[in-house]
């Protein structure tokens, strides 16, 4: 089934598209390397421009305004066959407060590729969180590489929620650095069902410089068919009072899926701390019996246990 | 409406089950009493085909059921509370009791079975159930989602741990209602919960080796059970995840 327009495959994705046209709501829309629409409100100003197959987009959240509605975003590409190419700078300056929801959509993908270079800096006690929800077809033929440098400066936080459930992945390459200076607070989350022949890496890396920065990298997958995941996280405590843990769970299912996972935690200061945990297995034995001990069938019990994990 | 005829099961080289029959009849709260260890979950795991015995069979309501898997046995109405707090990750209170539910659920009804577990609704309905929550609360929801699954028998292990006072009296009256609707087998190492059941069933050595009413089985268990030998089942997550293999 062939998706026609990109608010058919924003609302899909889980969208409002009430949000992408009120002129009260900041929004970005893209297609491809056009921009459909912007709009700025006072305090965050976007500016986009396009050349050589490249799309810019500075977003500035100026000092002090704190939003409480998020900002909508929406990079789609509805062409089967596409290249996609984001270039994007985001500021928020200092005591500001900002939240993106974002959408990207390739619903009709059979050679897509979607990569995103990011610099992010969040100002002086300014917070932002960013959701990013991904919305493929059934095809999965969509490459996905989104790089990312982030700078946290002191007091900032950062919450930022990746999730890919819908539809197969493609193949998937997200690498993110990040930077926390003294008091900065960073929770980075990645969701990802990866199945039939779905290649995941994940590579996140926090460098915990400042004094009582704090920084969670967690990461749940579902994997299965022929999906591979190689989920990389590293947290470097170097500030006094540095705390970081990172968090990976994985359910595989059947013998040809492979997943891998390799928490790395490097200490150099005395005062911090860093930990992590790792569990990567089949569905639960003991949650598939409860369900099933309910009347549940062995693969809605499955259903429910993996929603909830990617919930 | 439950008989369990012969059933015998060794696990390693122990014997967990050495020729019990029992029977549990409509309305009736039967209660199996015994030390730790003597194999009264396990007895459980066995009437939910959770693990096959050697010998024995198990008619459920003059069905034999040994060929029924757990979730067969579950639609014919057999429901466990488990003794042992399972947790699924994001599910929150209202969908595991929804979840047990056969036939759908309102959410007046969801609400009224946490009510008469002593939950208020304000404050568990949307709860996640994870390791926040207290045992006597993971038990009375427990009890509710099997309230809500509206079980011929209901198979409760150990539903007064950790359950306070002023708890235990709703619980009890809970569970009251479910053998009016049905019958319920109570598992249970202590007396605390004893006096609601109408007869109770001693498994010690591997035997249910006394019948009686509670008091006076209660009565029997102390003169006699001190010292009764346990079999050390191992643990049901063992014996199911096929570590101990019968």
């Amino acid at each position: 089934m062939t998706i026609g327009t990109i608010d058919e495959a924003y609302s899909i994705a889980g969208g409002n598209i009430h949000s992408l046209h009120s002129k009260n709501i900041g929004s970005l829309v893209i297609d491809e390397n056009k921009i459909l629409s912007a709009n700025a409100i006072e305090g965050a100003v976007i500016e986009t421009d396009s050349r050589d197959g490249e799309l810019f987009v500075n977003l500035t959240v100026k000092a002090g305004y704190r939003f409480d509605d998020p900002l909508h975003l929406c990079f789609g590409v509805m062409s089967p066959e596409a290249a996609q190419r984001i270039n994007i700078n985001i500021n928020t300056e200092e005591n500001s407060k900002v939240s993106l929801r974002a959408h990207c959509v390739f619903p009709n993908a059979v050679d897509v590729l979607h990569a995103m270079e990011a610099r992010i800096n969040i100002g002086p006690n300014s917070e932002y969180s960013y959701d990013e929800t991904h919305y493929h077809g059934e095809k999965g033929q969509v490459r996905v590489v989104p790089n990312a440098k982030i700078t946290l400066e002191d007091g900032a936080r950062l919450y930022n929620s990746f999730s890919l459930i819908q539809g197969a992945v493609g193949n998937m390459k997200f690498d993110y650095d990040i930077e926390c200076l003294d008091n900065s607070v960073c929770h980075m989350l990645a969701k990802v069902y990866g199945k039939f022949d779905d290649d995941i890496t994940i590579r996140e890396r926090a460098r915990l410089k400042g004094a009582n920065s704090h920084a969670i990298l967690e990461a749940r997958m579902v994997i299965r068919d022929n999906a591979r995941t190689d989920i990389y996280t590293e947290i470097i405590g170097e500030g006094d009072g540095a705390r970081g843990h990172m968090d990976c769970t994985e359910i595989i299912s059947g013998k040809t899926a492979y997943a891998k996972a390799t928490p790395v935690v490097v200490v150099v200061n005395d005062k911090a701390k860093i930990t992590h945990e790792a569990a990567i297995g089949s569905i639960d034995s003991d949650q598939l019996n409860l369900l099933m001990s309910r009347g549940l069938s062995p693969d809605q019990a499955t259903e429910i246990i993996v929603n909830g994990l990617l919930k | 409406m439950l008989k369990i005829r012969n059933l015998t099961l060794t696990l390693g080289e122990k014997k967990i089950f050495d020729d019990v029959s029992l029977q549990v009849t409509r309305g009736e709260i039967y209660a199996l009493l015994g030390r730790n260890g003597t194999g009264k979950s396990t007895l459980a795991a066995v009437i939910l085909g959770l693990i096959k015995p050697e010998k024995g069979d198990i008619y459920f309501e003059d069905d034999l059921i040994n060929d029924l898997s757990l979730t067969e046995r579950a639609k014919r109405g057999i429901i466990l509370a488990w003794q042992k707090n399972i947790t699924v990750q994001g599910l929150t209170v209202r969908d595991y009791v929804r979840v047990s539910a056969p036939n759908g659920i309102s959410d007046a009804e969801v609400e009224e079975h946490l009510e008469s577990v002593g939950l208020s609704c304000g404050e568990y309905l949307d709860r996640v159930i994870d390791g926040k929550l207290s045992g006597g609360e993971r038990k009375r929801i427990e009890l509710a989602s099997v309230l809500a699954a509206k079980p011929k028998l209901a198979i409760l292990d150990e539903p007064d741990s950790g359950i306070d006072a002023v708890s235990l009296v709703m619980v009890e009256s809970a569970i009251r209602r479910m053998a009016q609707d049905g019958a319920v087998l109570l598992i249970t190492h202590t007396e605390d919960i004893l006096g609601i059941s109408t007869r109770a069933g001693i498994l010690c050595g591997a035997r249910i080796i006394r019948e009686a009413k509670p008091d006076a089985a209660v009565q029997y268990f102390k003169n006699h059970c001190d010292y009764c030998e346990t079999v050390n089942t191992p643990r049901l997550d063992e014996i199911i995840n096929g570590s101990v293999n019968p």
